[in-house]
């Protein structure tokens, strides 16, 4: 019969396109990587020739590359820890109120998430600048500090990525947040019940109850969370672009660098390989905290 | 019973804090939009600019191109929407596959294009630079498409792979048997029972392709300048303390997706965490 | 153990009433039954005692403290649910400490009263185990578990048996008696299933669309029904209903044709003074239907169920169809014409449906 030729067959010609697609844009610019990244540019004439492995060999005593990687864990570790708790509140808060009040501050509390992180980055430097900024001039009448530049929210090396994380997380939490009012919403009546009536404490409930239903999902949510943090540049660019180089840049903002401002593609394809095996370590290594609960 | 609404209050005093904090920058990049440039770098700084200076939205930035005022957001909106539409049909086709038609190895290839959502888009430009170089699709709008599908594609073939998750499948077996072919059960039955689902994804893929930065930024030149390359181009650009301007070019870049966020608000939740509740 | 004592509870969700006027005692250390069919206000009445609703007007006291405005916390009451509720990703331990740590109590006295109640309901080779593992009869046992194990005021069970097995629902139901008796707790359980309240309850409280439509052992239901409703609920197979007339006349009810049946002239009187009319129902059970050769009147067999030691027949007289019990040894065949008479009746009133009389 017709159709059901067509189905055996036939079907494959949904999912094709699709994974050819992802093939060709996986596979051939990855090889292409792995290229470039045994080449090297000659600046002068525009040639480009095949240079075996200097490029990896560079990276050894790059102590740039290492404090990318350094800022780019601290960066990522923070952005998970603050936010698994922001996004645990987020959700717990809005759970919690009113039909009529959830609605509109729902809505309201969500939009961080939409805004592009360059713009995020872009408003956060204009609050947080040294000379004209509202939060230090804030922080000055309230006398906590005693001029606007005492506070270098940006600049400082080790402030910097406090603020990088503080930015993320007003940007994201909402992310988290609803990932954590998904969970907290699926968790069965009789059981919340049940701990009404058995007159657990608040804690023993949370124990016992929610997070058993928050967990996974937290978890899940977490990943996606590291892995965006390690690979993003949005952020990084319009908030961390007037710092020295070395102090509060990233390893992606490094490779963006590298490539596109110094055109030392050989270089960056080299270092893109790093960042691509500390994403692929993150995400192995959460997955694996993921399945190992689940299975016990 | 006291304790009890101790707690509740403080749950709206927190909820309080969060819409402030959450409001806050965005109130202020507003308002600077609407200040006179030496108000907006002015300490102690002006909560509310009197009067609006509406012409920060009117006026270009004094500064060369490639800043076209205007033009940057119908530049964006191409782009967006071709994005979007460009990896919503593919995803159908193959979140349908997927989720109904017993494809083997499903999991395998979900699992792999889960991991293509966690490839590094700087380490994927550096070739995808080269070859759009070589192709002829730098500064083109398709190339943005094609690009986007970084990010848009493995999005959408999961979102909606789920969403045919819920179609009930002896509805399209049924259907099957009446003599329909699987195009047209897909397209006919299937489609528009996920109608919601895939208004949803739709909204989403416009958003990250609008808000997407490093793709529009490296692979076009001049014909194609979306609004999100602008405030960086003014910033680099030297002599510019005209953060007005550029915050009126900030307002201007969100109001779409904000508008866009509204009108669909219904669907912005699901779409938000789905994927990750999948499991 | 405390005496419940539920005044004039009202409760509506939205334009529906669950619950009107409902009004009942359950005596200290009784085993009350609230029966009835799905949306009764069975289950809205349970929750209403557990403190997870509350009423729209009226009382409910435990002893003489006004339960009305405390929640479910300060109530004192233990719950089993219709789906267990346990507590996830943990041990059946743990599940039945959970309730005595929120209470403070020491480490050994909560491993006493673990133990001892394990040890009650049976459970204490699989403490150990996490929830996750159980079967659903184990489940049960420990959802079961987890409200003995505190000393409450009040047990309240939700259907406690309505997932499980037929075999294990009867053993489950002498377990429930004997640990009722032995422990002599409070305890209202809300069920659909008669035969548990049958032979589970000291008294039942059957409800029907939010009323109350009778309180009473099982024994008063099934002899003394006082209305239509609880007459055809208790009772399998279920009473037969036959519209007949008075014949004042003559002292007969007329079930239409050559079908009557003679009533003594109390009878009569009770009927023309509290009828609404002279239209009535006949209630007879299939028990009380005798099948006797010589007299009664005409009915022809349809069919007939056979069930080892009875069988169940289904009967016409005169356009009625009406349900039997017989001895099982009998033959009867389809077709064949009998003779019948009711052994005992009930008479109703067609309209309001109350029991006026008995035969």
């Amino acid at each position: 019969m017709r159709f059901k030729v067509w189905h055996k067959k036939g079907r494959y010609a949904f999912v094709l396109p699709c994974i050819v697609i992802l093939i060709a844009l996986v596979i051939y610019p990855l090889l292409f990587l792995i290229r470039v990244s045994f080449s090297v540019q000659d600046l002068t004439t525009g040639e480009i020739k095949f240079a075996g492995l200097v490029n990896y060999l560079r990276m050894l005593g790059d102590g740039r590359l290492i404090n990318g990687v350094r800022v780019t864990t601290l960066y990522t570790v923070g952005v998970v820890a603050l936010q698994c708790i922001t996004g645990l509140i987020f959700g717990l808060v809005i759970t919690g109120l009113r039909t009529k009040v959830q609605k509109p501050v729902l809505l309201l509390c969500i939009t961080p998430v939409l805004i592009s992180p360059i713009l995020t980055g872009f408003m956060w430097s204009q609050l947080l600048d040294t000379t004209f900024g509202v939060v230090n001039y804030m922080l000055m009448r309230l006398g906590l500090i005693h001029s606007m530049s005492e506070i270098r929210w940006t600049l400082d090396p080790v402030l910097g990525i406090v603020t990088l994380i503080v930015v993320d997380s007003w940007q994201w939490t909402p992310f988290m947040g609803l990932i954590c009012m998904a969970g907290l919403l699926s968790i069965p009546e009789d059981l919340l019940e049940a701990a009404q009536i058995d007159a657990l404490t608040k804690w023993q409930k949370f124990k016992h109850v929610t997070w058993f239903y928050l967990r996974p999902v937290m978890l899940v949510g977490l990943l996606f969370r590291a892995v965006d943090t390690a690979r993003g540049l949005d952020l990084l660019y319009t908030l961390t672009r007037a710092t020295p180089a070395g102090s509060t840049e990233a390893l992606a903002y490094y490779i963006y660098r590298t490539g596109f401002e110094y055109f030392d593609m050989g270089y960056a394809a080299a270092l893109s390989w790093i960042l691509i095996a500390v994403v692929s370590i993150l995400t192995n290594l959460l997955v694996k905290i993921i399945t190992w609960g689940e299975v016990r | 019973m006291r304790s009890r609404s101790l707690s509740e209050s403080i749950k709206y005093i927190i909820a309080l804090i969060m819409v402030l904090w959450a409001i806050f920058p965005i109130y202020w990049i507003v308002a600077t939009s609407l200040k006179a440039t030496h108000e907006a770098i002015s300490i102690p700084p002006i909560w509310v600019p009197n009067p609006p200076h509406i012409e920060n939205y009117l006026n270009p930035v004094p500064i060369q191109e490639p800043y076209r005022g205007w033009t940057g957001l119908i530049d964006s909106l191409i782009c967006a929407t071709g994005a979007a539409i460009l990896a919503l049909v593919i995803g159908l086709f193959a979140g349908y596959g997927f989720s109904k038609l017993n494809i083997r190895g499903t999991n395998s290839w979900l699992n792999w294009i889960l991991s293509i959502r966690m490839l590094p888009l700087v380490a994927v430009i550096i070739p995808i630079h080269a070859i759009f170089r070589t192709i002829g699709l730098i500064d083109k709008y398709p190339g943005i498409w094609i690009a986007h599908l970084y990010f848009n594609l493995p999005f959408c073939v999961l979102m909606l792979k789920s969403f045919f998750d819920t179609v009930p499948t002896d509805l399209l077996e049924s259907a099957k048997t009446e003599g329909y072919s699987d195009i047209e059960v897909f397209w006919k039955i299937a489609l528009p029972l996920i109608r919601g689902g895939v208004a949803t994804t739709f909204l989403f893929a416009f958003i990250f392709s609008w808000n997407d930065f490093l793709f529009q930024w490296l692979l076009t030149k001049h014909d194609v300048r979306a609004v999100m390359i602008v405030i960086p181009n003014i910033i680099k650009s030297p002599g510019t303390e005209y953060w007005n301007v550029m915050a009126a070019v900030g307002v201007l870049s969100f109001i779409p997706t904000i508008t866009l966020a509204i009108i669909l608000q219904r669907y912005l939740v699901r779409g938000l965490t789905l994927g990750v509740i999948r499991r | 153990m405390v005496k419940v004592y539920v005044k004039g509870v009202n409760k509506s969700f939205g334009d529906i009433q669950a619950v009107k006027d409902l009004s009942f005692t359950v005596n200290h250390g009784e085993f009350f039954c609230l029966l009835g069919p799905s949306g009764c206000g069975k289950t809205t009445t349970l929750r209403m005692l557990a403190g997870l609703e509350k009423p729209d007007s009226g009382e409910i006291y435990f002893d003489e403290l006004l339960v009305n405005d405390l929640s479910p916390q300060e109530r004192d009451v233990a719950m089993v649910f219709q789906f267990y509720a346990l507590y996830p990703g943990t041990t059946v331990y743990k599940n039945l400490a959970l309730p005595l740590e929120a209470r403070k109590m020491s480490k050994s006295e909560i491993d006493r009263a673990v133990r001892e109640t394990a040890k009650l309901l049976r459970i204490s080779d699989i403490l150990r185990r996490e929830v996750g593992a159980l079967t659903i009869g184990e489940r049960q046992r420990v959802a079961l578990g987890r409200a003995l194990v505190r000393k409450a005021r009040v047990y309240l069970l939700d259907e406690p048996l309505t997932n499980l097995d037929a075999k294990l629902r009867a053993t489950m139901r002498v377990e429930l008696i004997k640990l009722q008796k032995e422990l002599k707790m409070t305890t209202i359980y809300v069920t659909h299933d008669q035969i548990e309240a049958i032979t589970m309850a000291d008294r039942i409280g059957v409800m029907n669309l939010g009323v109350l439509q009778q309180v009473g052992t099982h024994e008063e239901l099934y002899n003394s029904p006082s209305n239509k409703f609880v007459a055809g609920f208790i009772g399998t197979p279920p009473m037969n209903f036959i519209d007949c007339s008075l014949n004042e006349a003559e002292k007969t009810l007329e079930m239409g044709g050559s079908a009557t049946i003679n009533i003594n002239s109390d009878a009569v009187n009770i009927i023309k003074s509290k009828a609404t009319s002279h239209e009535l129902i006949l209630g007879v059970r299939p028990e009380d239907i005798v099948i006797v050769p010589e007299r009664g009147f005409k009915a022809v067999i349809d069919s007939s169920e056979f069930l080892g030691d009875k069988q169940v027949l289904h009967l016409t007289i005169d356009g009625s169809t009406i349900t039997a019990v017989a001895p099982g040894e009998t033959e009867f065949q389809s077709g064949r014409e009998v003779r019948v008479s009711f052994r005992k009746f009930l008479i109703f009133d067609r309209k309001s449906e109350i029991v006026l009389a008995k035969g």
